[in-house]
């Protein structure tokens, strides 16, 4: 009973999100949803029994042929309705709701906490609901629509049968209770045997995936991959075929007397033999009568048969919809805003301070540990040491992507007191990772939807992307447009590059920028840097040792802790550490 | 090959074949069920009811009413157990069945398709359609079938009790459906517009769907403001759509409306009034016989219109088997394609003869697609003794990862050849050179499979030698054992590896299995320069005795090799050991000392 409560109202709140965006659509849907419902009873019982009994009562011809008139252009009437409605108003409407549901879960999406992303939540909760959840609305509406046109159908048919006769809409109504309840229970088995199914399924889908990666194509015609790839499917299968002989059993077993004791029993045999009775022994039912109750009972079995199936769905759409509730109402300790929202005013960075950080992953994983970092304006700092030495995590913390014990300051300002939007207003960064978007060069270089275009320029001409001036207006990727331009990887690491120069902020992070990058660039782009960002903050990561010599400061990480801090003079001197690396990396075979 | 599409027969005889070989109880299940079906349907509809009828106009017992009626339940009750089984046990058993067969097949001759097809879009969106679609056409072309069977039964009937009570009902019919066809087809032609229309908008939909979930753009759009840009994209495709479905929703609606008209109301209406209408102007049916012509017409002309739009779905799905089909026999082993000839594939490949030599001669290779006259690589002449160690260097775009790709038969040349012991790559049988190259490319992928399918890629090792290769590269205390997973995605116990981590793993690979001839392509781009040490220290001591050849943009590792490759716009332009090149002071000194200045400490 518990959940019944809870999928009513989770259903309902989708129904008034829905109400909400289009009230008309939904007023106007349950008007059209009523007449349709009316309209299958008029067709299936009503019309054909007032026929049968101008028949019997020897009707004018007249009087038949305007009856029959009058029928068609009500009901085709009502056809052009419908066909309007569903042609025209509702596909509209619905892209309508559904673009304003997707654009509330894109916020969303930009407020989830990085930390989201470590675990196998993401997974399920989180791509289920920024990925389905409009469609869920659609499935939802429909739904009860459907609902609700059953409903009018089966009770103006009883209504009907109940002028005529007592006991047969008894008999309906008993026939739907067993429909009701026994549904209700296989519903709740379905959800869980569908979930069951969906983990497995979940396998089957991933390897399908990685059938259409071109990575997965070299490895099938160089290895012998493909014996793991068919095992792990073969198992997945199996998984999938002893599930379905232990719980499709129980459900055919059930659905099966569902049927044969509300359909088969009560309708098709209770209801003619008590009519008979009727008829026959009782002289008291007129044939057309008879023909109407029995034809409104068929439609009432194809109508149970519908509220079956919409039972189904009811319910299940409330338990995906609970998945979606929980992602939608999950509080986000970090995010408040979506990032550089609202230009504010930004300060003038003058430093920024780390006092005894600590970190430890949600998952339990390594972290950092008294990590002392003051950063002033200007200064070019290169954070180095082994993989696994914490130089990441660093950085997230330093944006914030993560909170920690201990304290960062912004100008001596604690950055848990600034606004997380506006202290990202602070950095620049430029990822390893970075990504390219489908939207045109200018906007691919401003991170924005509006680009100025004349800075644009300035920003790809500083890295060296004269070329391609006339293409800022062109789209990029073909993803999406079919002359869609193509770079190629230097041409994307000088594209990612002019980001950092036209956003114009105060303190640059490079995390891994020089990895896939040749001699020849990698040299073009320090003088890059120290040309035309020589009045910034630089943070650099990097293995790449290039990129510590210039620095001013170089800061050596080590299991979690910043073991040594200098010049790169100083710590050659120092011979520790960092010395090591520099010399495995200058003489890497010697 | 050329031969586009297969004949409608062509599709429903592989269909039944392949569903015949699998289990040929489906195909029987299918008849008789829909046989059954709609044997019900006629019964009750047009003979049931009019039976009853009969029985009580003309004062039949109550007695054979009853017995009539409790038949009946009889049959359902029996119908119902037997037929719910098949559908919630047998029938999701055996799509399981025939998915596994198809994705097999389908992933076998995947390894057979030469590899540049991976990077036209045509072929890669031939290859997903006939992954997605071919299974749910093969049913749809079995249930399409079933139900024809049904129907033929279903109106012939029809047919038999028409015939005795009044002909002319037929035609009545018959009328209907004539007008339908005509509507439907031009109705189809402005959805099939439609639908194309919105294609790019809900492809532009979907995109930023994408951004959104993915966790490669989360740290992008929390830092920046590229949340509206592609939020605006998303807009633009809804409000394309919008725009679409004002333009063409109303020709549709109107189609549709007339169509309901003649679907619903003649279907439905029409009989009724027309036997109606004869028995009040004196024709003398039984009020049985009244129903049984209505229902009758009704049914007939519904069942007819069901027929034809069961072959008009066979008639789709074969266009989806046909790709299938084309799939199959463009890439299967007896197939003609140049890549796919010789033996079987999994055969045990026949050791190659050592000693080796591998050489090009004028190789050169163009992208598909590229202009003409432009080579990623050309003129390349090479090569490569057992035993020897070459690097290979350049800039970014020089052709370095297409040469490798060349000498691995991934792509096969263009223009020249490349030949293993006088035997032209193309000749040899796909899976023959499989235990030849052990190979680590920039984008190598480690598999959501176990630690051990990932390294065992070419057969069964001891467990012994997996450990010590994991040891080797330093994973040791990373992996609790060898048939964890690789992916967190269906357990938290799943393993997560970083980069630098992931990098080491797949370089196990090559150091755990014995290959003749090592390729990587640089292998430690993402680790730490303690780390990079190690590594080259262990492919060098991992391939003393064996060939080897990589890439590197560390030129401080190519001192030791036998030989340096050095690339610029796609051809070699010099060749030689560190020192000869060094002395010659051309392109590889101006690189090597370029990178040793950017290590001395300057002034900002």
């Amino acid at each position: 009973m518990k959940e019944s409560g809870s999928c009513l109202r989770n259903n309902f709140y989708f129904l008034h999100k829905a109400f909400r965006i289009a009230p008309l659509y939904i007023l106007l849907s349950v008007g059209l949803r009523i007449m349709m419902g009316l309209r299958t009873s008029f067709m299936s019982v009503y019309f054909l029994s007032t026929v049968i009994s101008c028949v019997e009562t020897n009707r004018t011809l007249a009087y038949v042929l305007g009856f029959v008139t009058v029928s068609f252009v009500a009901v085709s009437a009502t056809y052009g309705l419908q066909a309007a409605f569903d042609n025209v108003y509702k596909p509209i409407c619905i892209e309508k709701i559904e673009q304003s549901l997707q654009h509330t879960i894109f916020q969303k999406a930009c407020l989830t906490d990085l930390e989201v992303y470590d675990t196998e939540e993401y997974y399920t909760s989180v791509i289920l609901a920024n990925n389905e959840s409009s469609g869920r609305v659609l499935a939802v509406i429909d739904n009860l629509l459907n609902l609700l046109e059953a409903v009018v159908t089966v009770g103006s048919i009883i209504g009907y049968s109940l002028a005529l006769d007592g006991i047969v809409p008894i008999v309906a109504v008993l026939a739907f209770c067993i429909s009701f309840f026994m549904n209700r229970h296989i519903a709740g088995l379905r959800v869980d045997y569908d979930n069951d199914l969906q983990k497995v399924g979940k396998k089957s889908a991933m390897l399908h995936r990685i059938l259409y990666l071109p990575e997965y194509a070299k490895d099938l015609r160089l290895t012998g991959i493909r014996g793991g790839m068919l095992r792990l499917y073969q198992k997945t299968n199996e998984e999938r075929d002893a599930l379905i002989r232990k719980k499709g059993q129980k459900v055919s077993r059930l659905s099966a007397l569902e049927t044969i004791l509300s359909s088969s029993f009560c309708i098709d045999f209770l209801v003619p033999l008590y009519l008979v009775v009727r008829i026959l022994i009782r002289k008291n039912l007129m044939v057309s009568q008879f023909v109407g109750i029995v034809n409104g009972c068929n439609q009432l079995q194809l109508k149970l048969e519908d509220v079956t199936r919409e039972i189904g769905v009811f319910y299940q759409n409330g338990r995906l919809i609970e998945r979606y509730r929980r992602v939608e109402f999950r509080q986000n300790k970090i995010e408040s805003r979506v990032g550089g929202e609202k230009k504010a005013k930004r300060r003038d960075f003058q430093k920024l301070e780390l006092k005894k950080v600590n970190f430890q992953y949600p998952s339990g994983d390594f972290g950092l540990k008294d990590i002392d970092l003051t950063v002033r304006r200007g200064e070019k700092i290169a954070i180095v040491g082994q993989n696994g030495s914490g130089k990441t995590t660093l950085i997230k913390l330093l944006l914030r992507f993560y909170d920690c014990r201990g304290g960062i300051y912004l100008n001596e300002i604690p950055i848990r007191e600034i606004p997380v939007g506006e202290y990202r207003q602070t950095f620049s960064t430029l990822f390893q990772d970075f990504c390219i978007y489908a939207a045109t060069m200018e906007k691919n270089i401003a991170m924005d939807r509006q680009a100025d275009e004349a800075r644009a320029g300035a920003a790809a001409a500083d890295v060296g992307l004269e070329d391609l001036l006339p293409c800022l207006k062109k789209g990029l990727t073909r993803e999406l447009y079919d002359d869609g331009l193509l770079f190629s990887g230097g041409q994307l690491q000088r594209l990612a590059l002019s980001r950092v120069i036209y956003e114009d902020h105060d303190v640059l992070i490079m995390d891994e920028p020089t990895a896939a990058m040749d001699v020849v660039f990698e040299k073009q782009f320090y003088d890059m840097i120290l040309h035309r960002l020589a009045d910034k903050t630089v943070i650099f990561v990097s293995h790449r040792l290039t990129s510590a010599v210039l620095c001013d400061r170089i800061i050596y990480m080590e299991n979690g802790r910043i073991a040594e801090n200098g010049s790169h003079a100083q710590l050659m001197e120092l011979n520790g550490g960092y010395a090591k690396l520099f010399h495995a990396q200058t003489k890497v075979l010697e | 090959m050329k031969e586009k599409g297969i004949t409608f027969i062509h599709a429903v005889v592989l269909s039944l074949k392949t569903v015949w070989k699998i289990d040929n109880l489906r195909v029987f299940y299918e008849i008789f069920y829909n046989l059954i079906k709609q044997f019900f349907n006629v019964f009750y509809g047009v003979y049931f009811l009019r039976t009853i009828l009969v029985y009580i106009e003309t004062g039949r017992e109550f007695t054979s009413i009853f017995l009539l009626l409790l038949f009946m339940l009889a049959v359902n009750v029996v119908f119902y157990l037997v037929n719910n089984y098949f559908k919630e046990v047998y029938l999701p058993r055996f799509d399981i069945k025939l998915s596994q067969s198809v994705y097999e097949k389908t992933v076998v001759c995947a390894s057979h398709v030469p590899y540049d097809r991976y990077n036209r879009p045509e072929f890669l969106d031939q290859y997903k359609r006939v992954l997605d679609n071919t299974v749910p056409n093969m049913q749809k072309v079995l249930s399409s079938l079933g139900t024809m069977c049904g129907l033929v039964l279903a109106l012939l009937m029809v047919a038999v009790y028409v015939v005795q009570v009044d002909l002319f009902a037929i035609l009545l019919s018959i009328f209907p459906l004539i007008y339908s066809y005509f509507i439907s087809e031009k109705s189809e032609k402005y959805q099939f517009r439609l639908n194309q229309k919105i294609t790019l908008s809900e492809r532009k939909k979907d995109y930023a769907r994408r951004v959104f979930y993915l966790p490669q753009y989360a740290k992008e759009l929390k830092m920046t403001s590229i949340s509206k840009a592609v939020e605006d994209i998303y807009d633009e495709g809804a409000s394309e759509k919008v725009h679409q479905y004002k333009k063409l929703g109303k020709p549709i609606a109107f189609l549709r409306f007339i169509e309901l008209c003649i679907g619903d109301v003649f279907i439905i209406m029409l009989p009724v009034a027309y036997v109606a209408v004869r028995m009040v102007t004196g024709a003398s049916f039984m009020i049985g016989d009244f129903i049984g012509i209505a229902q009758s017409i009704t049914y007939f002309s519904w069942d007819l219109e069901w027929f034809f739009d069961m072959l008009t779905d066979i008639k789709s799905a074969s266009f989806y088997i046909g790709e299938y089909v084309d799939y199959m026999k463009e890439y299967s082993l007896d197939g003609n394609d140049k890549i796919s000839s010789g033996q079987q594939e999994d055969q045990a490949s026949p050791a190659l003869p050592l000693p080796f030599l591998l050489e090009c001669k004028d190789a050169a290779y163009a992208y598909p697609g590229a202009p003409e006259g432009k080579y990623a690589l050309h003129d390349i002449n090479l090569t490569i003794r057992q035993g020897e160690k070459v690097a290979v260097v350049g800039e970014n775009g020089a052709g370095k990862t297409t040469l490798v790709y060349l000498l691995m038969n991934l792509l096969s040349a263009t223009e020249g050849t490349v030949r293993l012991n006088g035997r032209d790559l193309n000749d040899f049988a796909p899976g023959q050179l499989k235990n030849f190259f052990g190979v680590l490319l920039q984008d190598f992928h480690l598999y959501p499979l176990s630690v051990r399918e990932n390294i065992c890629i070419n057969g069964p090792l001891e467990d012994a030698a997996l450990w010590s290769a994991i040891e080797k590269v330093g994973l040791k205390e990373k992996i609790p054992d060898l048939d964890c997973l690789f992916t967190k995605e269906f357990s938290d116990d799943g393993l997560e590896l970083s980069g630098g981590q992931r990098q080491k793993l797949a370089l196990t690979r090559v150091i755990a299995n014995d290959f003749p001839f090592i390729i990587l392509d640089e292998p430690t781009s993402a680790l730490d320069p303690l780390a990079e040490q190690e590594i080259y220290r262990l492919i060098f001591q991992a391939a003393a005795d064996k060939t080897l050849l990589f890439i590197s943009h560390r030129l401080s590792t190519t001192r030791f090799v036998d030989r340096i490759l050095v690339l610029k716009d796609g051809a070699i332009v010099e060749e030689g050991s560190h020192q000869q090149l060094m002395e010659a002071k051309g392109y590889y000194h101006y690189l090597y000392t370029l990178q040793e200045n950017m290590y001395k400490e300057r002034a900002l």
